[in-house]
């Protein structure tokens, strides 16, 4: 049944690959100073060791691009809560669009579940892809 | 006990061999200038350090001098370990000051020495090596004598076979320990004071001769460490630091003491925060980086001392020995325990700051990402090198999933290895032979 659910949330669009991925911002040392960095990385699952601070995408795919990022409480589960981001230019590259004020942090919660990344452009679905937020303290 | 001082004349009339040398007293330790007329003390003494830094009276760096090397020690510094030396080598001054603690008298060297212990809880082993069988704990201030300076099997230069000159309950007579930790000073009691008002700086001297400061136990011709080093500004207070580190000496007296506050860094619920660095709180010690840091930054860093104790030196072996690069082997580590709430996120094993969770190892360059071992980034090979590393300094209960690590299975488990140092034998050994060393940690300097 599990897999029947996920195959049809498949089925609903394409996976997002690089039109759409998870980038965190951290700090580390160059030369002895504090310096601010960037990564890039595909998306997965949603956990403490896992998180990412926003979504990219290749400024390449033009304007008008939308984020639609939902949270329901189990994969079974037909609706949850979500939330729409337009994209805007992003400062750190200019190769990359990113979903403005989307934090997904605050919106995940504690909660345990799955997530839903949709990337439109206009009303069409680029691409779509459902990944699990893991609460870690359930696996130990 | 009654025979000690005619043994320490007896013991230092040889090693000097100025027949009529005072009795040293070992209650009288302060500063003794030396008397008009009295004969002119030197001691001929060896370097240790693989690189030690000679210096002016002023403290800037004008030289290094390798291991081996033979000076002449001529005065100390009353209130510091500093001791002003002869020397003679390529691109150094005739004279410098040297930090006491990485020489050992010629000749005699050790052998015979009576001398305290540096730090508390000092390993005495059975053997002289870091994975000697651990006998006892000395306490700072116990008096040793030194009874074979190079130990058959020595790990290093630095171990000794010592004898305890007091019975301390719960340890054997003798055994080995590391002369890192022991109080040198005492050893050039009788060289006359330097007088500061009447010093002139050394000059001269090429600061480019060795590149690094004085490395015990580390590699000083490592120079991918270059980024990290250059934050050390002041090398004495480097120098005090490797054998003497705050963090580290915080954690051993909350160790001792349970209920003890420790000075300049954050604690809560028993617990200690591991220093972090920046304004995110990325930047964690010896080259480690940590993730996800929360808000207010490094609120899930709260580590038992015992487990921050064996944990850090874990990170210090690490970039010592397997990562001085600091590319895709650094050590990308998450959740301990918050501050206060002793449940967070879910975790129920993460509250008494034993257990640590740590990113897999990746191929390649550092990006700060997340991986799986599933990921084609994932280096197995120095997974399997960490793990084994981790069990070295203590760490025992380990979940990762992937199969072929000898890891436990659980849910989860596939993006980060969930390691525990709880407090036992091999953590507290691995603390107490834990000294900084600058050149690996500065972030904790």
């Amino acid at each position: 049944m599990m897999s029947l659910l996920l195959s049809s949330l498949l089925m609903a669009a394409s996976p997002c690959g690089n039109k759409l991925q998870a980038f965190v911002v951290y700090e580390d040392l160059e030369k002895g100073k504090i310096v601010e960095r960037h990564s890039l990385f595909k998306l997965m699952e949603w956990s403490d060791s896992s998180a990412f601070d926003g979504v990219a995408a290749p400024s390449a795919l033009g304007p008008n691009l939308t984020l639609t990022f939902e949270v329901r409480p189990s994969l079974r589960a037909k609706s949850g809560r979500s939330w729409d981001f337009s994209f805007a230019s992003w400062s750190r590259d200019s190769k990359y669009q990113i979903a403005q004020n989307f934090s997904p942090a605050p919106l995940i919660g504690e909660s345990a579940g799955v997530f839903t990344v949709t990337l439109k452009k206009g009303k069409e679905i680029l691409c779509q892809e459902t990944h699990g937020i893991s609460s870690e303290g359930m696996n130990e | 006990m009654k025979a000690l001082p005619l043994f320490l004349a007896l013991l230092w009339s040889g090693a000097t061999g100025a027949q009529s040398l005072p009795e040293p007293d070992p209650a009288r330790f302060g500063p003794r200038v030396a008397e008009e007329g009295a004969p002119v003390v030197t001691r001929t003494v060896r370097v240790t350090a693989s690189a030690l830094r000679v210096r002016t009276a002023g403290g800037d760096h004008v030289c290094s001098i390798k291991r081996g090397t033979v000076v002449t020690a001529i005065a100390r510094d009353g209130g510091d370990d500093r001791i002003k030396v002869k020397l003679n080598s390529k691109g150094c001054p005739s004279e410098g000051y040297v930090y006491s603690n990485y020489v050992m008298p010629e000749g005699t060297g050790w052998k015979d020495i009576v001398t305290n212990v540096g730090v508390d809880q000092l390993a005495l082993r059975g053997e002289p090596s870091p994975e000697g069988s651990f006998k006892c704990g000395l306490k700072k201030n116990t008096e040793l004598a030194i009874i074979n300076e190079a130990p058959d099997n020595a790990a290093s230069g630095s171990w000794v076979q010592v004898s305890l000159t007091n019975a301390v309950r719960g340890c054997p007579t003798k055994g080995y320990v590391n002369s890192s930790y022991l109080k040198p000073s005492d050893v050039f009691d009788d060289l006359p004071v330097i007088n500061e008002s009447d010093e002139e700086e050394v000059a001269g001297g090429d600061a480019n001769t060795e590149a690094g400061t004085a490395c015990l136990t580390g590699d000083c011709n490592n120079k991918e460490q270059g980024p990290v080093d250059q934050n050390i500004k002041d090398i004495k207070a480097a120098l005090e630091s490797g054998t003497k580190n705050a963090f580290v000496e915080e954690l051993r007296r909350m160790i001792r003491n349970p209920k003890a506050k420790p000075k300049g860094f954050s604690s809560k619920r028993g617990l200690i925060q591991i220093p972090l660095q920046g304004n995110k709180g990325n930047i964690g010690p010896c080259g480690s980086f940590h993730y996800n840091p929360d808000s207010p930054k490094g609120i899930d860093a709260y580590a038992n001392p015992t487990t921050a104790c064996a944990f850090t030196a874990f990170l210090q072996d690490w970039k010592k020995t397997e990562c001085p690069s600091g590319a895709g082997c650094r050590l990308s580590w998450g959740d301990i325990s918050h501050k206060s709430k002793a449940r967070f996120n879910g975790h129920r094993s993460h509250t008494d700051g034993h257990c640590i969770d740590i990113r897999p190892m990746r191929s390649g360059a550092f990006t700060g990402t997340p991986l799986t071992y599933t990921d084609p980034g994932y280096d197995r090979a120095k997974m399997k090198r960490m793990i084994a590393k981790m069990k070295e300094f203590g760490a025992d209960t380990m979940y990762f999933n992937d199969k072929q690590c000898g890891t436990r299975y659980a849910s989860g488990h596939h993006n980060h290895i969930h390691v525990c140092f709880k407090p036992g034998p091999k953590t507290r050994e691995a603390c107490d032979n834990l000294t900084i060393d600058p050149n690996v940690c500065p972030e904790l300097m």
